[in-house]
């Protein structure tokens, strides 16, 4: 190559890296001369901006890690980093000159030219690109995850398919069309990019739902735009509240408004703009101040205001990158957290789910350069993560970047178990009724628990009906989709939502098993939690308990893949531990000591005969060694072991009646070291003697008080069984 | 397999490349659509010992400060710098890109330039700690030159000390 295509450049031109930090090195531009019928200079002149000298290949040679501060070290070892981009590649070889007339394009600006009725390069040929590429941004981002917001990648996301939008208008397009040209998409690179694919159909529905939401407003903020601006002319300026009153109220992104005036030379006010959003802010937060909140949730509500909401990157992934944004320790911001400090961490991003709509927070691990930090839990306050850590080793401090790792294994079973409540709450409302409506739910890694509202204990039966359904679509294993919509598209679409719950203009909507009829799905619910990519992954589910939390509520709790299934094996280690006990077999085991419990029984009953007949002394007359006459009167005294007051009464009954007349008294030896007295007398003798008097005697010896019964019949009791004697000897004294 | 040395496989591809053109120049018939070029890029430096390396997600999980991946060498920052190690020491990508924000930000751009766009491919060849200045500019040259600009002027705008 002659030295005359050579060209040097300044070194902040000709030294690449992706960002502000990162490795990077200095690099050589090839550039491609599309020839002198297209304007535009080489590298360097004046001209460079046109589009005859174009870049198509960029060698880096990596030499250099940028990092924060200015600092720059050397790499390990000296590499090589090349990009060329396909597209400008493809116009050199395809022999056009324009990156918008190779194959891929001509399809995109073909559909774009096709769905707004308008012809093809004609005059709106700059509409139909900015439509053919942001088709494709829009496309790829949603099918990685990314949702139209108002906050980070998701504002940049809207950003994108709003202008597309607009362009689509000015074609002449009055109606949802930018959703139709998906196939056409997927028809060019799905084989190079399946998730394409695979995620046609959410892609097409989440640009089709934000057309709507777009359309409606567009008309009325365009002849607002179209108002303001009819006195200005080129080199003018709008101004800044008016783009703001389009972006607040109409949902037109700056650079919308921006670029629907550039054609016309008009420039809008950035600086009034930023003005009006700032005083909106701070409306906000004035009329925040009076609800009287805790004073912690100050620092919380400043976070949100000074750094805006936290990007949750949780529902793709569960390990990235965050750059620590602010440190809390003891309710005061801090610039650093040393080695053992608890406290408060809030990055830019997160992939650690913050605790709300009944999901636990996530816990797992945070680590950096020379520093490490458990993550206990993950709070959200009015938007920002709060990540509750303990620093382990090292120092924590605001700026530094860190690799944010979820706990996978808590994680997933929480997924588990988010998705089964979603199933469960579906499956409820079949088995019981639409009156089936949840009053609350906490998911955990280890179980869930969700109430609703029933009248009645559910059965046994219905339980294990609601269990079989909840079941079949976990067996189903068909893909849990999710979708972003308006509240209201989101209820017409049969979603369940909690009532009386305030939900956001967007919501997210959580859609899993076969839909019956022409639903999203066999249950839908407005969720912002983390679930399963298929229902297969819940594994099995399994409810553990039903109860009453209050009136009109009940609450069951289940578990769902390894805990169900620990909790099934413990079950039958039981089973299997007792059959052994009782030398039997698991099926045979309910037998078994349903003729052990008939067997107790029996024997129970020959025990009290046995001493019953002992304490009657061996049931005849004849052993008399206890017997004696007392002043012509005969009298029976006995003290018998393991003999309960119940069983006395009989025992002097009979005696009497074997004596035929005379006093009988029995004390009864129980096991834990009391006594009781029954005392009889017969009824000739009984104006004589009573038995209350009697008793009482004994009674006081036993270490009693009182007694009572009838004149022939009395009894008592009292603490200390080793005065037996004392007690027999105190009755036969009043004889 | 082809012998090709590895830094050597971009002359090897533009010069197929190149081929095909001519091709279908003479016949009118046959043109190197934007599918073939990227498979027929990422088969060739695979034949050259390169790992065909899928293209990374375009919102970056290694990296805080990015709001989208910008560029092939995203996903390999931390295998550069020396933190990561993969079993393989030179690869391969065709990388979805998105200029939408940030450093790169070419939104602007869209509809009023030829070569603008808030997505794009970027195909990349990738040598860490293997190859380095000389294996990687020569075919370089060589392409711009002779292969894909044949008939045309190329530049090389260039920042190495001479």
């Amino acid at each position: 190559m002659p030295d005359d295509r050579i060209i040097s450049i300044a070194t902040n031109d000709n030294f690449w890296q992706m960002g502000d930090t990162g490795p990077c090195g200095p690099s050589s531009e090839i550039f491609y001369d599309h020839g002198d019928h297209i304007w535009g200079g080489p590298p360097g002149s004046a001209e460079e901006d046109g589009d005859r000298f174009i870049e198509i290949w960029n060698l880096v040679f990596m030499q250099f890690d940028q990092q924060s501060g200015g600092v720059r070290t050397n790499l390990p070892r000296p590499s090589i980093d090349t990009g060329m981009g396909l597209e400008r590649v493809a116009a050199v070889l395809q022999g056009v000159h324009d990156n918008y007339d190779i194959d891929l394009f001509k399809a995109l600006i073909g559909a774009a030219a096709q769905f707004t009725g308008s012809e093809a390069n004609g005059d709106g040929m700059t509409s139909q690109r900015v439509i053919a590429d942001h088709l494709r941004s829009m496309s790829f981002l949603i099918a990685e995850g990314v949702l139209p917001s108002n906050e980070g990648r998701g504002y940049v996301l809207r950003r994108i398919m709003r202008r597309a939008m607009r362009h689509a208008t000015l074609l002449g397009a009055d109606e949802q069309v930018i959703h139709k040209m998906v196939p056409t998409l997927v028809r060019e690179m799905g084989q190079a990019y399946p998730e394409l694919v695979r995620g046609e159909a959410m892609i097409a529905e989440t640009v089709r739902l934000e057309e709507g939401r777009f359309l409606k407003t567009l008309g009325r903020g365009l002849q607002i735009l179209a108002d303001e601006t009819s006195s200005l002319g080129e080199g003018d300026t709008l101004a800044g509240g008016t783009a703001f009153k389009l972006y607040d109220t109409y949902g037109f992104p700056l650079d919308l408004t921006q670029d629907a005036l550039r054609t016309r030379g008009i420039a809008v006010d950035q600086q009034g703009f930023n003005d009006a959003m700032s005083r909106q802010k701070a409306e906000a937060r004035k009329s925040w101040s009076g609800s009287g909140e805790a004073s912690t949730d100050h620092i919380w509500f400043g976070l949100a205001d000074s750094l805006g909401p936290t990007e949750f990157l949780g529902y793709e992934t569960e390990d990235a990158e965050g750059e620590v944004t602010a440190l809390i320790n003891d309710g005061a911001l801090v610039d650093k957290l040393e080695t053992g400090d608890e406290g408060f961490v809030v990055l830019n991003q997160t992939p650690f789910y913050g605790e709300s709509g009944g999901q636990v927070g996530d816990r797992g691990r945070f680590a950096g350069e020379g520093v490490a930090a458990d993550v206990l839990d993950t709070q959200k306050h009015h938007g920002v993560f709060a990540h509750k850590v303990k620093v382990t080793s090292g120092r924590l401090i605001k700026g530094g970047a860190l690799a944010l790792q979820v706990d996978h294994e808590r994680r997933g079973a929480i997924r588990s178990n988010h998705s089964a409540t979603h199933l469960l709450h579906e499956a409820l409302r079949m088995v019981l009724g639409d009156h089936v409506a949840q009053k609350g739910s906490m998911v955990s890694p280890d179980r869930l628990r969700f109430d609703f509202v029933h009248t009645k204990a559910v059965t046994e039966q219905e339980m294990a009906e609601v269990e079989d359904i909840a079941n079949a679509i976990v067996l189903q294993n068909t893909p849990v989709e999710t979708r972003l919509m308006g509240v209201e598209e989101a209820k017409d679409s049969g979603a369940r939502a909690l009532f009386g719950e305030k939900y956001g203009d967007e919501v997210r909507v959580v859609a899993m098993g076969e839909p019956t009829g022409n639903g999203l799905g066999w249950s839908v619910e407005l969720c912002g939690g983390t679930h399963v990519r298929r229902t297969g992954d819940i594994g099995s589910i399994s409810i553990v308990a039903e109860s009453a939390v209050g009136a009109g509520v009940r609450r069951i709790e289940a578990l769902t893949g390894n805990a169900a299934r620990h909790r099934g094996n413990t079950n039958v280690a039981i089973v299997n531990a007792a059959a052994t006990l009782l030398r039997s077999t698991g099926q045979d085991v309910l037998d078994r000591i349903g003729s052990l419990q008939e067997q107790l029984k029996k024997a129970d009953r020959a025990l009290t005969e046995a001493r019953q007949k002992i304490a009657m002394g061996g049931s005849s007359t004849e052993n008399d060694d206890d017997k004696a006459i007392i002043n012509g009167v005969a009298f029976v005294g006995r003290a018998v072991e393991g003999l309960q007051p119940k069983d006395l009464r009989g025992l002097v009954d009979q005696t009497k009646s074997q004596i035929g007349s005379g006093v009988v008294a029995i004390v009864g030896l129980t096991e834990d070291g009391k006594a009781g007295l029954a005392v009889g007398v017969t009824k000739d003798l009984t104006g004589k003697y009573s038995a209350v008097d009697l008793v009482r005697a004994g009674s006081q010896a036993l270490g009693g008080q009182g007694g009572g019964g009838r004149p022939d019949m009395a009894q008592a009791g009292g603490p200390d069984a080793g005065k037996a004697d004392e007690a027999l000897a105190a009755i036969r004294a009043l004889l | 397999m082809l012998d090709i040395p590895k830094g050597r496989a971009i002359e090897s591809l533009t010069n197929q490349w190149a081929q095909s053109r001519r091709h279908s120049r003479d016949e009118s018939l046959v043109m190197t659509s934007v599918n073939d070029i990227r498979s027929s890029f990422l088969d060739y430096f695979a034949r050259a010992g390169h790992e065909p390396v899928a293209s990374s997600s375009l919102v970056p999980r290694n990296d805080p400060t990015l709001m989208f991946t910008n560029a092939g060498m995203v996903q390999f920052k931390n295998v550069f710098t020396g933190l990561e190690k993969r079993p393989y020491s030179t690869a391969a990508t065709s990388q979805k890109c998105v200029r939408a924000g940030g450093k790169h930000n070419d939104l602007d751009n869209v509809g009023f330039t030829a070569r603008h766009h808030t997505f794009f491919e970027m195909l990349g060849n990738f040598s860490f700690g293997d190859y380095f200045k000389e294996q990687a500019i020569e075919p370089g040259l060589g392409t711009a030159d002779q292969r894909v600009g044949s008939g045309k002027r190329s530049f090389i705008g260039n920042s190495l000390p001479h």
